[in-house]
């Protein structure tokens, strides 16, 4: 008889896995931030004149003691293992926009677009899947079709002018929702538990304050999310179809279950499988989407962050804010592969 | 049962009359299967034979109403008097899992991957029979038993792909038979295993029946598998029937030319040394199906009427069915051939 | 049991699964079967791309005012003097926005086209040498796909200076990595196809007999990629023009007009033509490279061949 063992998941097999993906993430951080430093030391542009004065600029003595208070005297090379220690120091430097540290200008920003990325990620998916069912049960229909223009049309609007679109209509005209911003103003956010003013004010058991922050999520939320939606109907209703047909759903079928049951517990879970991958996919979309829509939202997070640094060639802000959002995308894989893992019976960590 | 003893009517488990089916292929309107008709018996073992593209698979999948969308029906199929063909979806599920069961060909690809055993083999129990989960499990672990799974407890927490081929199939048996069903449509149940362990298989069919009364339908292009365990036989070439009785007869002294060819084509223990001889040419594919009787363009006797006159079913002497005009029988098929039931 | 094993008959293939005897075809499977110039959505795609590319052509003809010139009344809603409405300097917006498409169509298209180039011969290059080349190669492909598209397309146009040709290289560093990882592993597939390997048993030269291989298979993908690429360089370039990254005023470019109406939020006809300018072309490349993805659906395509 051949048999394995029962436990897939071992904890010295999990254990192995995670060394080796936080090892490979390491070195890609590490070459992201070569890359970030490289980019950043080709600007043309010189960053003392970026940030001093006119008559600053005029006096060598000043722009001097500029360079070297950035440490921008020294030779290249060294500057850049100069800035790997503090990084794992957890200092990233100083902006020069904010003069605060960028770490936490970071703290700040980063759980304002997670927020905003969750609530859009959930609500795409949510409505992705179900249309993407829809299409694939109903293949061929006109429904079908129907569901293939408007997946289309929704990967091909341009989020910025959706935004506007969408700005003018429920704002300027309807005025059923907020303008911008998280809260609206003149209320203060929940105490810092997460970082995401929605859960926090749950926690908290404040509940208009709760409101509050869903209405300003909505607007920002369900324009990132157009794009999303398209795509995942689009994939859920190609997986579906490519599951439907298979010979185990005809073995269920052969058994005389219905086929809403086929449909739920025999279709559904190797379908959705590949929406991991998607989800990943559609993730850095996402963050892509945030510099757009923050910007027009006014919206705290590090879409607009970086746009600001990358227009004031904020070389600390540019730099942390790429590091940041590499780990995140590093973390978000890894946490997709585990999902995997844990989905599929027949993956074993490795 | 009939005159010559064959099950029919009320005594028939499965009674198939004229069945066709139509499939639109990228050429047109071809009909896959062309008016066959066989019946089983309680308790028994037909096996349908023929090779791929004879609308085997097709015949057995039209039973329970899988077909693909597009493919259409006619004639008869009976099942206990009822008739299965144009049945509502409804009454469709009644009878899929619960009264007939189909065993697929490829248990890697016919057991859900990502499902447990235990679900796959309660969820039509509990859909069908209504039992509670304990009691449906109970089932479970008796007819894992059945089939001779070792430890059935703990195969019931276990996935498909933990399991090698051979145990795979027994466990889509015991899934099949769960309900108890009266007929098992058994799908080429040993081609993609390996042949130390279709045996067991074949034992494990034939035992069943025995034990628990259920008719077992055969489908397979290996004669090997059928000699061993088939109480009667159906060969099929081009979608019609050839030849059809009990084994011993139709391929002990095979009277059509399509079985006599298979059977000379086999490597046989007794006639040690004696060539095999292939029939020349191919089988006719959908597009391209000769005039006359499928089968002439390949046959060493082959007349100016099998060219072109479809040959009918007609009833021998011994009880067999024949689908050959050609008449007198040739000499070389009056002979007993090396092939034996054992 | 004295008589076994398979029938030694005939070349017949080995028992089709079932379901696919005779080849059966549903409604569907027909619908697909069409070649691309019966699909509706083929079609409606290739027929508005083609208005562009004429618009663009013609737009000195076609446009009724130069785009720069300001000189109508300032905000002037849609009317039939001005099809579109003039914007916040006066400028006649029709003409802006067909002007609009000889900046993006041929500049995506461009684009596109450049880094194909580069991303299918590096991935080939990784594909075929493997080992340290492949390596080196597909980590930096890493490590651009480690960052999502418009931050590091900002990172670069940031760095290199805020002008529209900027913009344009930036865009061809973020897209490249994606025909590298298919062209390498195109060539990988065939690398390892049977026919390759019975060819190279039979003493062929490696590399010649992959050639023959990839021809007919590299092809396809790659350009399926690359049109539905074409709508995703339209969408960043207006991007980056909209934050000001790309094209400068007054040029104009529909992803800095978007940016204008923004600013003049009332006169809502600023910003909303030049947007669904960019809806259009993206959407017609989309129709397209959606069909032709369709088409080389490996299982539509056995049916075809058969």
């Amino acid at each position: 008889m051949n048999r394995r063992s029962a436990r897939r998941v071992t904890p010295a097999g999990l254990g192995r896995f995670l060394a080796r993906r936080l090892g490979i993430g390491a070195v890609l951080v590490v070459g992201i931030t070569l890359v970030a430093f490289i980019l950043t030391h080709l600007v043309p542009a010189d960053p003392a004149t970026a940030n001093l004065g006119q008559s600053a600029l005029g006096d060598p003595a000043i722009v001097k003691a500029f360079y070297h208070e950035y440490g921008l005297d020294k030779p290249v090379p060294e500057q850049y293992l100069i800035y790997l220690w503090k990084l794992l120091h957890g200092n990233l430097g100083i902006s020069e926009q904010s003069h605060r540290a960028v770490a936490t200008d970071l703290s700040q920003y980063v759980p304002a677009t997670i927020e905003l990325a969750l609530f859009a990620i959930v609500v795409s998916i949510v409505i992705g899947v179900g249309l993407g069912v829809l299409a694939a049960v109903r293949r061929g229909h006109p429904v079908d079709s129907g569901l293939r223009v408007v997946s289309l049309l929704g990967v091909s609007m341009p989020t910025f002018w959706v935004a506007l679109f969408v700005f003018y209509i429920f704002f300027f005209r309807l005025g059923w929702l907020p303008s911008g911003g998280r809260l609206s103003p003149g209320l203060s956010a929940p105490a810092k538990i997460t970082g995401l003013y929605t859960v926090d004010a749950l926690l908290h058991g404040q509940w208009s304050l709760f409101v509050n922050a869903l209405e300003h999520l909505v607007l920002p939320g369900m324009v990132l999310g157009i794009f999303t939606v398209g795509t995942v109907t689009r994939f859920t209703r190609a997986s579906v179809l490519e599951v439907i047909n298979l010979d185990y759903v005809r073995a269920a079928r052969a058994k005389g279950l219905s086929e809403w049951t086929v449909i739920r517990r025999h279709v559904m879970r190797p379908a959705l499988l590949p929406i991991a991958t998607v989800a990943s996919l559609a993730f850095g979309s996402l963050l892509s989407g945030t510099v757009l829509v923050e910007n027009i939202f006014s919206w705290p997070g590090i879409g607009e962050y970086a746009y600001l640094s990358a227009i004031n060639l904020d070389l600390p802000a540019i730099m942390g804010v790429s590091i940041v959002v590499a780990i995140i995308y590093i973390v978000t894989n890894l946490l997709v592969d585990l999902l995997y893992s844990v989905l599929d019976p027949r993956i074993e960590l490795r | 049962m009939s005159a010559d003893g064959w099950p029919t009517g009320t005594g028939a488990v499965l009674e198939v009359q004229d069945l066709s089916v139509a499939l639109r292929t990228s050429h047109g309107i071809r009909r896959a299967v062309n008016g066959i008709s066989f019946s089983i018996g309680q308790g028994e073992i037909l096996g349908i034979a023929g090779e791929s593209g004879s609308g085997k698979t097709l015949t057995a999948l039209s039973l329970l109403g899988l077909l693909p969308l597009g493919a259409r029906t006619s004639g008869s199929v009976r099942f206990e008097g009822r008739e299965l063909l144009g049945l509502k979806r409804r009454q469709l599920r009644e009878v899929r899992g619960k009264q007939v069961a189909l065993v697929s060909q490829d248990p890697a690809t016919s057991l859900h991957p990502l499902l447990r055993i235990d679900v796959q083999m309660t969820e039509h129990v509990r859909a069908h029979l209504g039992f509670s989960k304990e009691k449906a499990r109970e089932r479970a672990i008796e007819m894992l038993t059945a089939v001779r799974i070792p430890d059935p407890e703990s195969a019931l927490y276990a996935h498909p792909h933990q399991f090698s081929g051979g145990m795979r199939q027994r466990i889509a048996i015991a899934m099949a038979l769960a309900c108890e069903p009266r007929l098992l449509v058994a799908d080429e149940p040993t081609t993609a295993l390996d042949v130390t362990v279709q045996a067991g298989i074949l034992r494990l069919l034939d035992r069943l029946r025995r034990e628990r009364g259920v008719s077992v339908m055969i489908i397979t292009h290996d004669l090997g598998v059928l000699s061993s365990i088939s109480d009667r036989i159906c060969i099929l070439y081009g979608g019609r029937v050839a030849e059809y009785g009990v084994t011993p007869d139709v391929l002990g002294a095979p009277r059509h030319p399509y079985t006599e060819g298979l059977m000379r084509s086999l490597p046989s223990a007794s006639a040690s040394g004696a060539a095999m001889v292939p029939i020349q040419g191919s089988p006719p594919s959908l597009d391209a199906m000769p005039d006359g009787c499928a089968f002439h363009p390949r046959c060493e006797w082959a007349t100016e009427r099998c060219r072109t006159v479809v040959p009918n079913l007609r009833t021998l002497d011994d009880g067999r069915r024949l689908a050959c005009d050609v008449d007198p029988l040739p000499a070389a098929m009056a002979g007993p051939a090396p092939v034996g039931r054992s | 049991m004295s008589t076994r094993g398979a029938l030694p008959l005939d070349a017949g293939p080995v028992p089709a699964p079932p379901g696919q005897e005779g080849d059966v075809l549903t409604r569907q499977d027909r619908a697909a079967l069409r070649p691309p110039w019966r699909q509706p959505l083929a079609v409606t795609g290739g027929a508005i791309i083609l208005t562009w590319a004429l618009v663009a052509i013609f737009a000195p003809e076609l446009a009724p005012h130069p785009p720069n010139l300001q000189f109508g009344p300032l905000n002037a809603p849609p009317s039939h003097v001005y099809l579109f409405g003039t914007d916040e300097l006066g400028r006649d917006v029709l003409s802006r926005v067909l002007y609009g498409a000889r900046l993006s169509l041929p500049l995506a298209a461009l684009l596109v086209a450049v880094a194909m180039t580069i991303g299918s011969v590096l991935g080939a290059t990784a594909g075929f040498f493997g080992g340290v080349v492949d390596a080196v190669i597909m980590r930096i492909a890493d490590l651009v796909f480690a960052f999502p598209g418009i931050i590091l397309a900002l990172a670069v146009a940031a760095a290199l200076g805020a002008e529209l040709r900027n913009a344009v290289l930036a865009v061809i560093v973020v897209s490249w990595p994606s025909y590298a990882r298919l062209s390498r592993g195109l060539v990988l597939a065939a690398r390892s196809s049977e026919y390759v390997t019975s060819a190279r048993l039979l003493g062929s030269s490696a590399w010649r007999t992959m050639w023959v291989e990839l021809r007919p298979n590299i092809a396809g993908p790659i350009f399926v990629l690359a049109a539905l690429d074409i709508g995703n360089a339209v969408l960043l370039l207006s991007g980056l023009s909209f934050l000001g990254l790309g094209a400068q005023p007054p040029t104009a470019e529909w992803g800095s007009m978007v940016a204008e109406g923004a600013q003049n939020f009332s006169s809502y006809w600023i910003g909303l033509f030049p947007g669904l300018a960019i809806l259009t072309v993206v959407l017609a490349f989309n129709f397209v490279g959606d069909a032709l993805r369709d088409m080389l659906d490996p299982r539509t395509a056995r049916m075809i061949r058969k």
